[in-house]
């Protein structure tokens, strides 16, 4: 430590840092001697009071109008700092108009964003609802042509049915195509029936007769029938309803003998 | 008395009062200006030199770290750039613009020079003047010591020991200790 207070000492280090012509590191280095040797602090000490004394010596009169000229110009800085404080620059207010105008744009694109993205859920929602409605068209379509396919076959028999005295209001057209294993039945008009009767669609395979189904009143339209490969009859009853298992000769009003023809 | 003073003024700076600048002045004006006058050996730029280091004194006097240094210390490095900034600055002018004029050198009027510094200078000039040399190079025309003793011609260790020696001398002739003994001997002869 003392070695190095010497080096120091007789270097020109302490001078320059007096004058202020040192690095960084040589302010630190010097710093920190001042701070720990009382050597190096005095001695420093005793040049800064040997610069005054010298500097001292060459004393000049200091013109007035310099230190008139300063105080103005610190009057000057202090109204316009005063002042840049009362006012707001024109920037500030630049910058606020900016941040308010993409603001509002912001928002007005964000709405309108949202408002198109509701339409096109929208227009979305109503695109599937149009898909569904072509599919189940298209459904109708095929089925309505599979109906139509068994009038338009040239193997197709048709087949008028007029209803007895017990139904002399009952008429319908039958369709059966054997190659096709096609059959339908179209209801032109039915009887008044009591409300526990109804009509049922028979066919009668081997001597035995099996409910196809009931015919509604008012069906004026084609109705595709179970096709029955050994039916040689077709029978029309009035019956009782929920009977499914027989038709006896009495409830019989309308037939129709496919070994004949009609 | 000094300190004190050296206080005032500071805390006056700080709170940017206009009474610490006039304080400043009356205390410290005179021998900022002669260093100035000292660097630049011209009046005008030395005024220029005093207006700018005090704005500079004002301004950052808040950097001003009173353990690492007396106010003169700091007001002088300040006044010292300035001053060789200056004298760059108008060098490099001159040298653009090619002008050889005869500046104005040394034309302060002796009605100037304050009475009380002449005292002072009289003792300076009972130094050595190969001592006042270096110091004069050191101090005021901004050189360090290699540039001092490649411009004097003097060896580097040379210009340490004689900057060394002329500050102790500079100590012996103002030390107020050193004064009273004169004082003591002159009265007791």
């Amino acid at each position: 430590m003392k070695n190095e207070v010497k080096l120091l000492l007789e270097s020109d280090l302490l001078e320059r840092y007096l004058l202020g012509n040192v690095s960084y590191e040589e302010q630190v280095q010097v710093e920190h001697f001042i701070d720990t040797s009382k050597e190096v602090k005095s001695a420093y000490n005793t040049l800064e009071k040997n610069l005054e004394l010298y500097s001292k010596a060459f004393a000049l009169k200091a013109p007035e109008t310099v230190l008139d000229n300063v105080l103005e110009s610190i009057k000057k800085d202090t109204h316009t700092e005063d002042s840049s404080k009362r006012s707001i620059p024109w920037y500030f207010v630049a910058a606020c108009v900016t941040t308010l105008l993409f603001g509002a744009t912001t928002i007005t694109l964000w709405n309108q964003n949202r408002l198109l993205s509701t339409t096109n859920n929208s227009v979305a929602g109503q695109i599937e609802n149009l898909k569904a409605d072509i599919i189940n068209t298209n459904a109708r379509l095929e089925n309505m042509k599979s109906k139509y396919a068994v009038l338009s076959d040239p193997e197709t028999q048709k087949y008028l049915i007029n209803g007895n005295e017990r139904a002399k209001n009952l008429r319908t057209v039958a369709y059966i195509n054997p190659k096709e294993r096609l059959s339908a039945i179209n209801v032109l008009s039915v009887p008044d029936l009591p409300k526990d009767k109804e009509l049922k669609m028979w066919a009668e395979i081997n001597g035995e007769m099996v409910c196809l189904g009931v015919i509604e009143k008012a069906d004026a339209k084609l109705m595709a029938l179970p096709f029955k490969d050994s039916a040689s009859n077709y029978k029309i009853t009035i019956d009782t309803k929920g009977n499914k298992d027989y038709a006896s000769i009495d409830t019989e009003v309308a037939s129709i003998n496919l070994n004949k023809g009609e | 008395m000094s300190q004190l003073l050296e206080k005032n003024i500071i805390d006056l700076l700080s709170k940017q009062d206009e009474k610490g600048m006039a304080l400043l002045y009356d205390h410290y004006g005179d021998t900022l200006f002669g260093v100035a006058f000292k660097i630049t050996k011209d009046e005008d730029l030395a005024k220029d030199v005093l207006q700018i280091s005090l704005m500079k004194i004002w301004k950052k006097i808040d950097t001003y770290d009173s353990q690492k240094s007396k106010l003169f210390t700091w007001m002088f490095r300040i006044t010292r750039n300035t001053a060789i900034d200056k004298i760059r600055s108008v060098n490099l002018k001159t040298d653009q613009e090619i002008q050889i004029e005869v500046s104005n050198v040394y034309n302060l009027g002796v009605e100037s020079v304050n009475p009380e510094h002449l005292d002072v200078r009289k003792h300076l000039n009972s130094l050595d003047e190969k001592y006042q040399v270096v110091m004069e190079a050191l101090f005021f025309e901004g050189m360090t010591q290699q540039e001092a003793s490649e411009a004097l011609d003097i060896p580097l260790g040379t210009i340490k020991s004689r900057l060394k020696i002329g500050l102790r001398e500079l100590r012996k002739i103002y030390d107020p200790a050193t004064l009273s003994i004169l004082l003591i001997l002159i009265i007791l002869i």
